[in-house]
């Protein structure tokens, strides 16, 4: 056949009449051909060929088969509810997707095969999340087959917080996220071990590594890691610098935590009713070391910084007053900068009997303020908080301003039912008066979206009634841009209560 | 019986995705009034910016609508198709209302006429006769001159070398197609159009190239002694060179062959100006496979929706020829029927290619093959980034180029019953039958 292709390739024009024979029975054939015409001979002698050959296909030998995947434990969801998730990891109302997962986890179901390879193609940390506990065997199985999905596995094994038994193959010789995941875990079961080994290489691993690997001390974290954190504090990255402080900052009696408490004590002063702010008038050795600013001592951002190390308690046991005696003793100007310091300090050091007078501040400092003010430390403080009371604070703030709308996605979902109701409420009642341009569009339509994926199920027959709204003459695009928001907030309810109904 | 369709059937009916959308909005009961079904249709009316009456004939899913959407088929047919899928209890079956009976009566009435249409073909005028036979006489000559070019064409790319086609631009090819469209012999255009995507697309592509030319060539050669051939060969001979046959032809003459016919899968392939689908069949009782060939043009959608995955007793009638593959669907007997739980097919890739071999031993210009095959495990090799389909004697075909987790998700490394379609080369997955239900990948 070689020499029947080549022939073809240069031209007979070019060879002239060469042998044409594919050493098979072709060629028997092909002598029967007329001898006038080559270029004809050759294209039927390869088209006899190329019939032979497609009839005497060979199949190839079959690669290694992979071992089965193993019996499923738990059962498969509904047809129907599979319907309702394919369209869900196809991107429609995807928001809803952590819920319906965490829905077929609770009623002890996993996805149907035929959605995997879709929920495994989803590249959303959080959804991984979600995902690992209802991908059934099937889908642990399948994943090892595509480098892509390898996160299942190093989820199973973080879910764990076991070390793989080749974990220290790992530490020497895995990517970056797979060398962290170990440590972390090893941090879990042996933190004094965790410490070895990254002491061991700690010297030639890049700025990034460390800045990561530094990060997972705040598993477990202890006294006993003071001197490598110490360390730490000279290193050349202000990353790891930084961190470093912000973790020896937590650990109670640690020299740095010592060294902040002297320097926020010659800051902070109680004197006749009220709290006052000095810059130091010196800096000490250690002042650059701890990640201060050597040539802002007086800057306010550096003492903001040195009172957002030190435990919130402290000031106390100081000044020998409550949290809110201690915030209403602030000096006026010096308020809004002590508030967010404060709230930094509670943050860090967890310390939950702060978090409510704190909010309160923030409360009315908020309503007076003129400008911008970055809402996200008391968001996070909000976070911290039982749901309920959590609900409580928000339908406070809220109500009253709807700035406060970014705090709706920290509550945990879904809300209570009188904390939905009171959002309904509100929502309805924005719409049924909506005015011309409504100023408050925005906002608001943050908040409805915030419901649709939240409301607890006792609300949706209240939320799928038809909404009040005024007449449409007025204010044409106001009406519609709401009609159509509410289309698809029913449309996302719909959809909550569907796989609600399905997934049981 | 309620309608039985799922909701990935209607789906893939869609002409575009806002369509599929805008469907699935309307997929509410509130939405629709006078809704229900029976054997022969389901229907609806849909408040949109005025009542709309949708129409849907049972079982070839032909949508009608009173609503001005040029889109075929419009969101309120894909709207109530999807109900009746995710909510068959909201589509209850009931009595038509006069709408859906006058209707329904009319379609009736026009099978009918096309049926009478058809019958009185061998009656016709003598004069008639004459004007006809005029007509092909002058058609025959026509593509005469075009084989003798096109044999003409074939000789001199031998004699200048394939190696020169690797520059030629597309053009080269189009204007040999447009000459042999100019003789009327469209078949033989698209296979030049065909020839286009070879060169330079694979390290082999002269072999490839050289094997399609000579094909090409024993099909001219064919033509040129036909007197020879037998009348089932002559049929096929004629079919790719380009005489279409009219589907009342196909009838008149094509093989009649009832059974519970399984719609195992669709490829769809972009052609010049369009798309072509094909739909694979599979005969229960008979094991014989049918094609259902569709082309769409100007991204208009094709003028028939087979559901696939479902079992339809019904007529297939298949065009003429020595091994008759392509089919239509004269008359569709009755309801669905349940899907068996495993495909009728060979146990072995080698009894396939036997099948495959002998097929081309008596129609050696067959270009794809259904393949059934029961208990092979489909597998993914990750280092070559390769798929096959390995049978229990440690034989493997080919995929098509292409990612397939699907197979794998489904079937978790256990044999399965398959369905492909096999052009040579590779096998393009159709469906798979797990746990006694056959999905459709």
């Amino acid at each position: 056949m070689d020499t029947l292709v080549a022939s073809a390739i240069v031209g007979t024009g070019q060879i002239g009449n060469n042998q044409l024979v594919t050493d098979t029975p072709i060629d028997a054939l092909a002598t029967q051909l007329s001898a006038d015409n080559t270029e004809r001979s050759l294209l039927l002698t390869a088209g006899a060929w190329a019939v032979y050959h497609q009839a005497g296909y060979c199949a190839e030998p079959a690669p290694a088969i992979p071992q089965l995947a193993p019996v499923e434990v738990l059962a498969s969801c509904s047809a129907k509810a599979a319907l309702l998730l394919a369209n869900l990891l196809q991107g429609e109302h995807s928001e809803v997707l952590p819920e319906a997962l965490e829905l077929l986890q609770k009623a002890h179901l996993r996805l149907s095969h035929d959605l995997l390879p879709q929920a495994l193609a989803i590249h959303t940390r959080p959804v991984h999340t979600a995902l690992v506990p209802v991908l059934g065997e099937r889908g642990r199985w399948l994943s090892q087959f595509n480098q892509e999905w390898k996160w299942v596995n190093q989820l199973l094994l973080e879910a764990e917080k076991s070390l793989p038994a080749n974990a220290e193959t790992i530490w020497q010789e895995g990517t970056l996220e797979q060398r962290c995941m170990v440590l972390r875990n090893l941090r879990e079961i042996d933190p004094a071990k965790a410490r070895d080994w990254l002491a061991e290489v700690w010297k030639q691993e890049k700025a990034e590594a460390r800045t990561a690997f530094i990060t997972t001390f705040e598993v477990k974290l202890s006294l006993e890691d003071e001197p490598f954190l110490e360390k730490a504090l000279d290193d050349r990255s202000t990353n790891v610098q930084a961190i470093a402080v912000s973790l020896l900052a937590r650990i109670p009696g640690s020299a740095l935590a010592q060294r902040m408490q002297v320097r926020a004590d010659a800051i902070l002063t109680y004197t006749k009713g009220k709290i006052t702010m000095t810059p130091p008038e010196t800096i000490d050795e250690h002042w650059k070391q701890d990640g201060l600013d050597k040539d802002g001592a007086a800057k306010t951002s550096t003492l903001q910084q040195i009172i957002s190390f030190v435990a919130p308690s402290h000031w106390e046991e100081r000044f020998g007053m409550i949290p809110e005696k201690l915030i209403s003793a602030l000096k006026k100007d010096e308020a809004p900068m002590m508030l967010e310091a404060w709230s930094q300090a509670t943050l860090r050091h967890n310390t939950t009997n702060w978090i409510l007078p704190l909010l309160d501040m923030w409360h009315h400092s908020f309503k007076k303020s003129k400008s911008y003010t970055d809402l996200e430390p008391a968001i996070q403080m909000i976070a911290c908080l039982p749901q309920q009371k959590a609900e409580d604070i928000i339908a406070h703030l809220l109500f009253e301003n709807t700035h406060w709308n970014s705090a709706l996605t920290v509550l945990p979902r879904p809300w209570s039912h009188k904390f939905g109701e009171a959002c309904l409420q509100a929502l309805q009642d924005h719409i049924r008066t909506l005015k011309k341009n409504d100023p408050g569009y925005y906002e608001w339509n943050q908040i409805l979206d915030a419901a649709a994926i939240a409301l607890p199920e006792s609300c949706f027959e209240r939320a799928l009634q038809p909404w009040e709204m005024p007449e449409e003459e007025k204010n044409g695009w106001v009406i519609s841009y709401w009609r159509s928001n509410l289309t698809d907030f029913s449309e996302v309810i719909r959809t909550r209560k569907q796989l609600m109904e399905e997934i049981i | 019986m309620a309608i039985q369709i799922t909701a990935n059937q209607v789906i893939s009916m869609a002409p575009d995705a806002s369509s599929t959308a805008a469907g699935k909005k309307l997929a509410n009961t509130k939405h629709w009034q006078q809704i229900g079904q029976n054997s022969d249709a389901l229907w609806g009316e849909c408040q949109g910016s005025a009542l709309y009456q949708v129409r849907i004939a049972l079982p070839t899913l032909t949508i009608q609508c009173s609503c001005p959407s040029r889109k075929q088929p419009c969101k309120h047919g894909l709207g109530l198709l999807l109900l009746a899928a995710n909510t068959p209890e909201a589509v209850p079956v009931s009595e038509p209302p006069e709408w859906i009976s006058t209707w329904l009566a009319k379609r009736a009435a026009a099978s009918k006429r096309k049926e009478t249409q058809e019958s009185p073909n061998a009656t016709s005028s003598p004069t008639a006769t004459a004007t006809q036979r005029k007509t092909a006489e002058k058609r025959l000559a026509q593509v005469n001159k075009g084989i003798e070019l096109l044999d003409l064409w074939l000789n001199d790319l031998i004699r200048n070398g394939l190696g020169n086609l690797e520059t030629q631009p597309a053009t080269f090819w189009e204007k040999q197609a447009a000459q042999m469209v100019d003789a009327q012999v469209a078949g033989l255009a698209s296979y030049i159009r065909r020839l286009a995507s070879i060169p330079n697309a694979s390290p082999d592509w002269s072999e490839k190239l050289l094997a399609r030319l000579g094909k090409l060539a024993l099909l001219t050669q064919a033509f040129h002694r036909m007197e020879q051939l037998d009348a089932a060969m002559q049929e096929d001979i004629r079919q790719l060179i380009g005489w279409n046959l009219k589907e009342e032809e196909v009838l008149a003459n094509g093989e009649h062959v009832s059974d519970n016919w399984l719609l195992l899968g669709q490829a769809i392939e972009d052609i010049e100006r369009g798309r072509a689908q094909r739909t694979w069949l599979l005969g229960t009782t008979t094991r014989r496979s049918a094609l259902l060939l569709q082309f769409s043009f100007a991204g208009a959608p094709f003028s028939v929706h087979h559901p696939l995955g479902i079992c339809q007793k019904a007529e297939l009638v298949y065009w003429p020829g020595v091994q008759p593959q392509r089919a239509l669907i004269a008359t569709r007997q009755g309801e669905m029927e349940q899907f068996p739980e495993c495909l009728p097919g060979v146990e072995t890739i080698e009894a396939f290619l036997d099948d495959v071999a002998t097929a081309l031993a008596s129609f050696p210009w067959r270009e794809r093959f259904l393949c059934t095959l029961c208990q092979v495990t489909p597998v993914y090799d990750a280092t070559s980034s390769r798929w096959h389909i390995c049978d229990q004697h440690g034989q493997a075909l080919p995929l098509v180029k292409g990612e397939h987790w699907q197979l794998l998700a489904l079937s978790g490394g256990a044999p399965v019953d398959f369905a492909g379609e096999w052009d040579g080369e590779a096998l393009l997955p159709l469906g798979i039958v797990v746990n006694k239900t056959y999905h459709i990948v």
